[in-house]
């Protein structure tokens, strides 16, 4: 509702602002929850009762919430142009992600509410969620290399005190610290590739990247160019995908998720299945996609490539799991690959210049990658706030064999439980089905000479269809065990009302997503069309006015 | 949108909101006895709207340009574009995929059988299922409410959004009230349904792709007649038909790959039996009766009608699957000793000669095709009805443990002589209509498989005569230790309980007979309230009455079915002419 109510704000800014201000205002929700994580940090100190934490942390989402619809959509648009590139953005993409980023917030905030009413380390537990999600939110809105990497740090870093705090034995640390090591060397990978885009364009600032690259491979006089792209660019790219790769969970960066979401508890590993994967694939598509001008072709391979072995492997692999979080983990890998078909689909398209799948009435590669992380994070978050929720102190959920019988304990969480899960294999009408739907109808889209479609895009396709199904045999053995088997013990479920709330509202955002993703696709065929923020200026008012009507 | 646009839409709403008001209804603490009399009553009133609906159809109708239509009761309203309102034009922005419902002289049928289904599928599930039967009666709603919108869906994508729908509650109604190895079956059953459907459903999107390709349009049509209508239009355009050519014998793969399996054709039945012994009796019925049916439709919406040129390629692949199928399986169901593993058998052996009728690609084998689809959901319906009575009354299907059941209830044996004469094929009844003429159609195009498949006819009457001799006939023999060993319970008490006393209820009864296991399967046993010593009552007569009019009407007279589907299959069989290879 209130992304509906903000995208139909009149533009009514005053066209003439000084740069610094108008960064300010476009990071000022980021800048919300900042101040409210120091405040927790600070108070901590204070012999302030512990309960009063979550609300804060609550109340501080939503203050960002409200910040972030009352900001007007038009604040770069007079300055971020070529001459004058901002370094952070307030576009489509940048609106929509930190809406999602402060949802994905408010729910594990309202999965942690319980168990960190009782915990010595709340306030500290809550300024590191709050500064995660500011990680985010300035991750979906960077314009820059350098505020894209610190929004990822700021995502990071967090997460290993976090991954450290929710568990305290040999398990859990040996999970924090294998998270951290490995996060380290791929943000270390990630910077070098960053660095080497720099060397090739100059630049730190995205829109100057395109511009720049556009320059040397773009069209010369209405023809097509034929300089082939720069080897230190294809190490850039590789190497940025790699870097990325590791956020997304996609093979062969995978190998430390099934170990960390094991070792650590339902609450952190569901956070790891969420705020990474949003975050790597914004990066890509704001770096890979939308920034490297004249590397379609090398993007579209290694994406494929990528697409293919992580979802089969991801697939495979969680089919011979039985600790849950274990499952999910590869889960988590598996839909990374699905998420990769869209960008590889989304390079196919700008290199033969559809500016977003127009060239058939369903969004673009891109938009469909978008459409399935948005559809996968609420379905995830609401997976582990089922876990959670049914966690005791020291017992978490650890076998799929501890979800036994659960219909006969608690019929409506088995029946969102099913929802969740079905929508994560792909069946209709849930969210994850109109995924897959955009998802595979633009890979079979792709025309490599234009009539016949392109073989390894329909072997992707075919591959990742046959996937879905693999994937629907590990996901009803779950629900086979809910509802089809009589329960082991009766469950004694420690994660409180909050938990649940944060189910149900989980619940409610599938059923609803499934029925009508219509809204959804529509804020996000705006995405792509604006790739350089530079036609905004003339584009808003008629964007505005449509999606008015 | 016309004035009767509202049976299909309501046909599609009745059961969703019937399930759903069943399940508020439990949650409120609503008796047993209510739920499954409204839910009878929804059923009922279900079908007097399909009632309505064959009577409202009306095969020789024109539109205003004199053309036939064919397509009637047609609703449709956008669902995932989004109509620009820009100076009344129709153009919709994102994908156009719309919630379209309509029917035609082949849908309109299927749609009728579901309707009709279900009130047998209600009436053998009254005493039987007892243990969480609120869940048992939504489920089934909820499922009837999919199999009709497969029927009727239009728009490409919302069929298959109801193609799957209907796995998710059969896999609820098999795994949770089948049988000993029920667990197994529900998954196996969806496993290998979801496994076919994936690659159906690129399939369906590429016929989509391709179509916005040959017309050079960056819109995309989901709608089921205009992709039929406009694509042999299409391919007279520039080199579209050489494209055509190419890509579709690969979309006939994708497609074969769902149906087959769910028809299911020879080496993809391995399922079927297992969903169909292990499913409880409605299951049963409607697995039988309609969702094998979804597989023959598909392939006649989709395959004969869409990509022809691609069917004729394959005709002999698939008419060597039908007979070995039809050989085989009953081959299989003469083995069986299990009297629902035999009619489980027998369904792979007349689906395949339906399908050998579909492929036979013209009027008379496709009406054939058609018939065979409906008398099998009518006598296969019926005799899984029956097998569950036999079930309750003695708790086992063994084959071997009876004999002579004629003089124990000379009624149901009048009616399971004459559901297996219909299956058999004996003239004058059903079976016959629909298996001769779907044989007819076949000889015309390619006798040898025509000869090869009579063979199953008579293996059919094999089975289906010995099945006959070995119950109702010789001296009365029944099934030691059951029946007496376990006095019936008064059904008085469990039913005023009602659905909430229903698992206290269950619990007792089964902590009586020493293991506690959800279904009726060997472990355990439901509640026996027909003594077993009575014959059919008005409840289980009602049940089979509607079927048994409909086995004879159809025997004696086809015409009234025939005609109405007639148009429809001419136009499908004037596409096939036109494709045939030189």
């Amino acid at each position: 509702m209130l992304a509906v109510a903000f995208v139909m704000q009149p533009h009514n800014l005053l066209n003439s602002r000084p740069i610094v201000l108008d960064t300010l205002t476009a990071l000022s929700p980021a800048s919300v929850l900042l101040a409210a994580a120091l405040v927790c940090f600070l108070g901590g100190t204070f012999p302030v009762r512990r309960v009063v934490w979550g609300p804060v942390c609550l109340f501080s989402l939503a203050a960002a919430a409200i910040t972030l619809c009352s900001l007007p959509q038009t604040i770069h648009a007079s300055v971020s142009t070529a001459e004058h590139p901002q370094i952070v953005v307030f576009d489509a993409l940048s609106r929509i992600f930190q809406f999602v980023s402060l949802i994905v917030g408010t729910l594990f905030a309202g999965m942690a509410f319980r168990q960190q009413a009782e915990d010595e380390a709340a306030p500290e537990f809550y300024g590191l969620l709050l500064s995660l999600i500011a990680g985010l939110l300035i991750v979906a809105s960077a314009n820059d290399l350098i505020v894209l990497f610190l929004g990822l740090e700021l995502i990071s870093i967090p997460t290993y005190v976090l991954i450290y705090l929710g568990r305290r034995d040999v398990k859990c640390q040996e999970a924090a610290v294998k998270y951290f090591l490995l996060s380290v060397l791929s943000a270390a990978v990630l910077l070098y590739g960053l660095s080497f885009l720099y060397g090739i364009t100059g630049s730190t600032n995205l829109t100057t990247i395109r511009a720049v690259l556009e320059a040397a491979y773009g069209p010369v006089n209405g023809l097509p160019s034929s300089v082939s792209p720069s080897k230190l660019g294809i190490v850039a790219l590789v190497l940025i995908f790699a870097g990325l790769g590791f956020k997304l969970a996609a093979v062969p960066f995978h190998f430390y998720a099934p170990d960390v979401y094991q070792g650590t508890n339902s609450w952190n590993a569901g956070l790891l299945a969420v705020a990474p994967k949003v975050a790597g694939l914004i990066a890509l598509v704001r770096v890979a996609s939308f920034g490297m001008y004249g590397y379609e072709g090398v993007g579209q391979t290694v994406a494929l490539i990528l697409a293919l072995v992580t979802m089969t492997a991801g697939n495979v692999l969680a089919l011979l799991q039985t600790n849950v979080r274990r499952m999910l983990a590869y889960s988590g890998v598996a839909h990374a690959g699905y998420m990769l078909v869209g960008i590889a689909v989304g390079f196919w398209e700008s290199s033969v210049g559809f500016s977003q799948g127009a060239a058939h009435g369903l969004p673009g590669g891109i938009q469909a990658a978008l459409f399935y992380v948005i559809a996968y994070s609420i379905v995830s978050a609401g997976m582990f706030a089922v876990l959670v929720f049914l966690a005791r102190p020291g017992k978490e959920i650890e076998h799929i064999e501890d979800l036994t019988g659960l219909w006969k304990s608690h019929p409506w969480l088995a029946i969102a439980t099913t929802i969740f899960l079905f929508s994560l294999a792909g069946l209709p009408p849930l969210p994850g089905f109109w995924g897959k739907l955009a998802l595979f109808s633009g890979a079979l889209g792709v025309r490599g000479d234009l009539v016949y479609p392109n073989p390894s895009f329909v072997l992707l396709a075919v591959v990742g269809m046959l996937n879905a199904a693999i994937a629907g045999v590990y996901y009803l053995r779950i629900v086979a065990l809910m509802f089809l088997h009589d329960p082991l013990s009766v469950p004694q479920p420690r994660g409180g009302r909050p938990a649940l709330a944060a189910v149900a509202l989980c619940t409610v955002l599938t059923v609803v997503l499934g029925l009508q993703s219509r809204p959804l696709f529509g804020l996000l065929r705006e995405v792509g069309e604006l790739p350089v923020a530079t036609q905004l200026a003339e584009m808003e008012p008629e964007a505005s006015a449509l999606a008015a009507k | 949108m016309t004035s009767d646009s509202f049976i299909l839409q309501a046909m599609v709403l009745l059961p969703l909101l019937g399930a759903a008001l069943v399940i508020a209804a439990a949650c409120f603490g609503v008796g047993l006895d209510f739920i499954r009399r409204f839910v009878l009553v929804n059923v009922l009133a279900t079908f007097a709207l399909s009632v309505a609906m064959v009577n409202t159809y009306d095969p020789a109708k024109v539109d205003a340009a004199g053309q036939p239509q064919l397509l009637q009761m047609t609703f449709d309203t956008p669902w995932l574009g989004t109509p620009s309102k820009t100076a009344g034009s129709t153009a919709v922005t994102g994908p156009n995929i719309r919630f379209s419902l309509g029917v035609d002289g082949i849908s309109l049928w299927l749609i009728a059988l579901t309707a009709l289904l279900m009130i047998p599928a209600v009436l053998v599930s009254w005493e039987a299922i007892q243990d969480r039967a609120a869940a048992f009666y939504a489920l089934m709603l909820v499922l009837q409410a999919g199999m009709i919108g497969v029927f009727a869906a239009l728009d490409i994508i919302l069929f298959y959004i109801f193609f799957e729908f209907t796995l998710i509650p059969l896999f609820f109604m098999i795994g949770l009230w089948g049988g000993y190895d029920r667990r197994w079956a529900a998954r196996k059953f969806f496993i290998f349904t979801l496994a076919g459907s994936v690659l159906t459903f690129l399939g369906l999107i590429f016929i989509v792709l391709a179509h916005s390709w040959m017309r050079g349009s960056t819109e995309l049509v989901f709608s089921i007649p205009q992709l039929i209508d406009e694509i042999p239009l299409l391919l007279q355009r520039g080199h579209n038909a050489e494209f055509w050519n190419n890509v579709s014998p690969w979309i006939f793969l994708a497609l074969f790959a769902g149906f087959a399996i769910k028809v299911p054709l020879f080496p993809f039945h391995t399922w079927l039996p297992l969903a169909h012994v292990e499913a409880p009796t409605a299951g049963s019925v409607l697995l039988a009766g309609v969702l094998l049916k979804i597989g023959s439709y598909g392939f006649l919406r989709f395959g004969l009608a869409l990509i022809p040129g691609a069917c004729w390629l394959h005709l002999d692949f698939v008419a060597i699957l039908c007979v070995i199928g039809i050989i085989y399986g009953a081959l299989l169901a003469l083995a069986q000793d299990d009297i629902k593993k035999l009619v489980a058998y027998s369904s792979v052996s007349h689906m395949g000669f339906c399908m050998l009728g579909l492929f036979a690609f013209n009027n008379i084998g496709i009406t054939g095709g058609m018939l065979t689809m409906i008398n099998h959901g009518l006598s296969t319906g019926a005799l899984f009805a029956m097998v569950g009575m036999l079930y309750e009354r003695y708790h086992t299907r063994d084959i071997d443990a009876f004999g002579g059941l004629a003089t124990r209830f000379p009624v149901m044996a009048f009616f399971f002589i004459l559901v297996s004469f219909s299956s058999i094929g004996l003239p004058g009844l059903n079976g016959f209509t629909g298996e001769v003429t779907a044989l007819l159609g076949m000889f015309k195009t390619r006798p040898i498989y025509g000869i090869l498949s009579l063979s199953g006819i008579i293996f059919g009457a094999w089975y289906m005569l010995q099945l006959v001799r070995n119950l109702m006939y010789g001296r009365l023999k029944e099934p030691l230790g059951d029946g007496h060993g376990h006095p019936a319970h008064p059904a008085h008490p469990a039913v005023a309980h009602g659905a909430a006393d229903a698992s206290h209820g269950h619990a007792s009864d089964s902590a009586s007979h020493g293991s506690h296991d959800h279904g009726h399967g060997p472990g355990s046993h439901v509640r026996v309230f027909a003594t077993p010593h009575t014959d059919l009552n008005f409840r289980e007569l009602a049940a089979l009455v509607p079927l048994v009019v409909l086995i004879v009407w159809i025997g004696v007279a086809p015409q009234y079915f025939v005609s109405r589907m007639e148009p429809s299959i001419a136009k499908i069989v004037h596409g096939l002419e036109a494709a045939k290879p030189k």
